[in-house]
């Protein structure tokens, strides 16, 4: 099938009358999670997983994948008008975004970010399109020992971008790891750290995992102490930018997109590392560096338009190698896993109306999030007002029947309130839960994949450092680690 | 909370060395055939030696959490209080059905931030719990009615 032919399978699937109702449904859902602070897009994914059973692949991914990219443009919203990130991609926005708002330039902010969001999405589903057919074909070739390498400088990089410490981001990679073991060995049939406990023999659920770690421990956190939140409360008007707007702004977009989409690629890496990035050197391009902070528009474009071009970017190394590049993508594997579809490179070829279906139909949410966020932002302005005593209440239900309806099984719910504790205790202590989740979803497939490396070079551990593409995956691990323990061992010496 | 962090890193330790100990157990086989425990080994071992780095850095004058100011003691009430209800919820959900327990889990959760209302959270808890219930029930899910066989 050639380029052309798949684009076309890409929207008659996209356009079947189903996928588009569940792709608005996607976006609409992912909006309202972007809106409001406190479950991320990981854990609405995690809520919607079960509703997915029943439904067809194709149409399951494009309701998931529609939470994910819808809930990078809502997460702007709050941003703007409550100097509260709507989800982390979000945080940068705060600084310009807010303080626009404050001297009564809400509405350019909210449309620049509508905007940016709409061309980086947009062109960042093109460059999947372009790059995600050879990349495939090249994944194809790609043998065991490479996938190991890849995975583990996936973990790597995840765990050194984390904002708090890298060890202990580490330490959750660990921890994620040996959480992935427990239950039945595929190869040997031994049962692994099960305690004799039937439920325990499948593994421990992703889903109770998720819904726990994100959303009961962020539900925990908030009803500590009655926090009431300030909601800007002016008329929201001239949401269109104007000339000057847009000639501030349009560099800043382009430059966003372009970092946003390839730090997306990265394994590990994704939208929130690339809204900081993308901040970053629009400050160090600007003529007037002094102005961000104060209500620069370019600081709310570039990271808007970043956060967004990451999102199309973070599903290549999915699509294509079969490797989650962060959390939400771990969820769209787990979506695909539960039909009986595992991602890689044989995707494109096994399943071409998923892959190609997948992309068109996020172009048509692009453009459906467009007419979301920009003539029904006061709905979303409205939602910021229901208190959050309604609101957690709903959060925990929908967590519980989510994890309940999976297997109709208590035990499930069980699990989702230790990982709920965990998650709780992990804030407190400066714990990242991404880590965990992503090593818990790599782990079956490292285990594999080392094995069989082991298998090919007849258990002759240097085959990961003789085959170029693993070599150069592993001296980059070894780089990164060196650096963060030269910043640990620096920074312990400084507290000194 | 610098107690709640030892503490953890102290079961992050503990876990390791349970783990390494089992892995050990099940086999860690050769390097040509990789055994069931050769996987949770590696990772318990780095996992280990990570805990005992956290716990060194704990120990050291200065070295401080970086997260949220701690809420302190006094307000783990409510999240205490909500993850106790969820177990409970956790329990009797099979025996005394959906409809009753969503009630009682509801009606703690409204208590927990207004609990002066109690009249209006009796009424929200009630509607809530039969409105959720016969829409997930329109949606298939199968859900318990318990031993008074509350639904349907």
């Amino acid at each position: 099938m050639d380029f052309w032919q798949s684009i076309l399978l890409g929207f008659q699937t996209a356009f079947q009358p189903v996928n588009l109702l569940y792709c608005f449904f996607g976006v609409l859902i992912g909006t309202l999670i972007g809106v409001l602070p406190g479950i991320g897009p990981a854990g609405a994914m995690a809520i919607l997983l079960p509703v997915t059973f029943n439904v067809s692949p194709v149409s399951s991914i494009i309701l998931l994948a529609g939470i994910y990219y819808g809930a990078m443009y809502g997460g702007s919203t709050t941003s703007i008008l409550v100097n509260i990130p709507g989800e982390p991609a979000s945080v940068v926005t705060c600084l310009d975004g807010y303080q626009m708002a404050l001297t009564g330039r809400a509405g350019p902010a909210l449309g620049i970010s509508a905007f940016g969001s709409f061309i980086a999405g947009t062109l960042g589903v093109i460059g999947l399109m372009l790059l995600a057919h050879p990349l495939a074909r090249i994944a194809l070739k790609i043998g065991p020992p490479e996938y190991v390498s890849l995975m583990v400088l996936g973990l790597i990089i995840l765990t050194y971008l984390t904002e708090k410490s890298f060890i202990k981001s580490m330490a959750m990679a660990a921890l994620g790891l040996i959480l992935s073991y427990v239950g039945l060995d595929i190869i040997s049939g031994q049962a692994r750290f099960t305690f004799n406990v039937d439920n325990l023999l499948e593994g421990i659920g992703i889903v109770p995992m998720v819904m726990g770690l994100f959303g009961i421990a962020e539900v925990l956190e908030n009803i500590e102490v009655t926090v009431k939140r300030s909601i800007f409360k002016t008329h929201i008007k001239g949401l269109l930018p104007t000339l000057k707007d847009w000639a501030d702004s349009i560099l800043a977009i382009i430059r966003g997109t372009i970092i946003g989409f390839f730090l997306g690629i990265l394994p590990g890496g994704g939208a929130i590392l690339a809204s900081f990035v993308s901040y970053a050197i629009e400050k160090k391009v600007s003529k007037h560096p002094d102005k961000f902070g104060k209500g620069a528009i370019e600081g709310v474009a570039a990271p808007e338009s970043a956060n967004n071009a990451a999102s199309s970017g973070a599903f290549i190394p999915l699509l294509t190698l079969g490797i989650p590049a962060n959390v939400v993508m771990a969820m769209l594997f787990a979506g695909l896993l539960i039909h009986g579809i595992r991602p890689g490179p044989l995707l494109l070829k096994d399943y071409p109306e998923i892959f190609w279906g997948v992309i068109a139909s996020m172009y048509i949410g692009n453009l459906m999030l467009l007419a979301l966020n920009l003539p029904l932002i006061g709905i979303w302005v409205q939602l910021l007002k229901v208190p959050f005593r309604f609101l957690f209440p709903m959060i925990i239900l929908f967590c519980v029947i989510g994890v309940y309806s999976i297997n109709n099984s208590v035990f499930d719910i069980g699990v989702m309130v230790i990982f709920g504790l965990g998650g709780y205790i992990m804030r407190k202590c400066d714990y990242e839960p991404a880590p965990l989740v992503l090593a818990y979803v790599l782990g079956p497939m490292l285990e594999q994949a080392m094995r069989q490396s082991l298998i090919i070079s007849d258990g002759n551990f240097t085959i990961f450092f003789t085959r170029p593409i693993s070599a150069v995956c592993f001296a980059f691990c070894l780089l990164l680690l060196i650096l963060s323990f030269t910043k640990f061992f620096t920074k312990r010496k400084a507290s000194e | 909370m610098k107690l709640l962090d030892r503490i953890s890193n102290l079961f992050l330790i503990g876990l390791s060395v349970f783990v390494l100990a089992g892995s050990y157990k099940l086999g860690i086989g050769t390097l040509r055939n990789l055994g069931s425990g050769f996987m949770p080994f590696l990772a318990s071992a780095l996992l280990f030696i990570l805990s005992l780095l956290i716990l060194i850095g704990i120990g050291r004058k200065g070295e401080k959490i970086n997260g949220r100011p701690s809420a302190g003691w006094k307000n783990l009430l409510r999240p205490g209080s909500l993850i106790v209800a969820l177990l409970v919820y956790m329990l009797l959900l099979n025996y005394l059905g959906y409809i009753l327990t969503t009630f009682l889990l509801m009606a703690q959760m409204f208590f927990i931030s207004e609990p002066k209302r109690w009249h209006k959270n009796i009424i929200y808890a009630a509607v809530i719990a039969i409105l959720t219930f016969t829409l997930f029930r329109w949606l298939q899910v199968q859900l318990p009615t318990g031993i008074l066989g509350i639904g349907w």
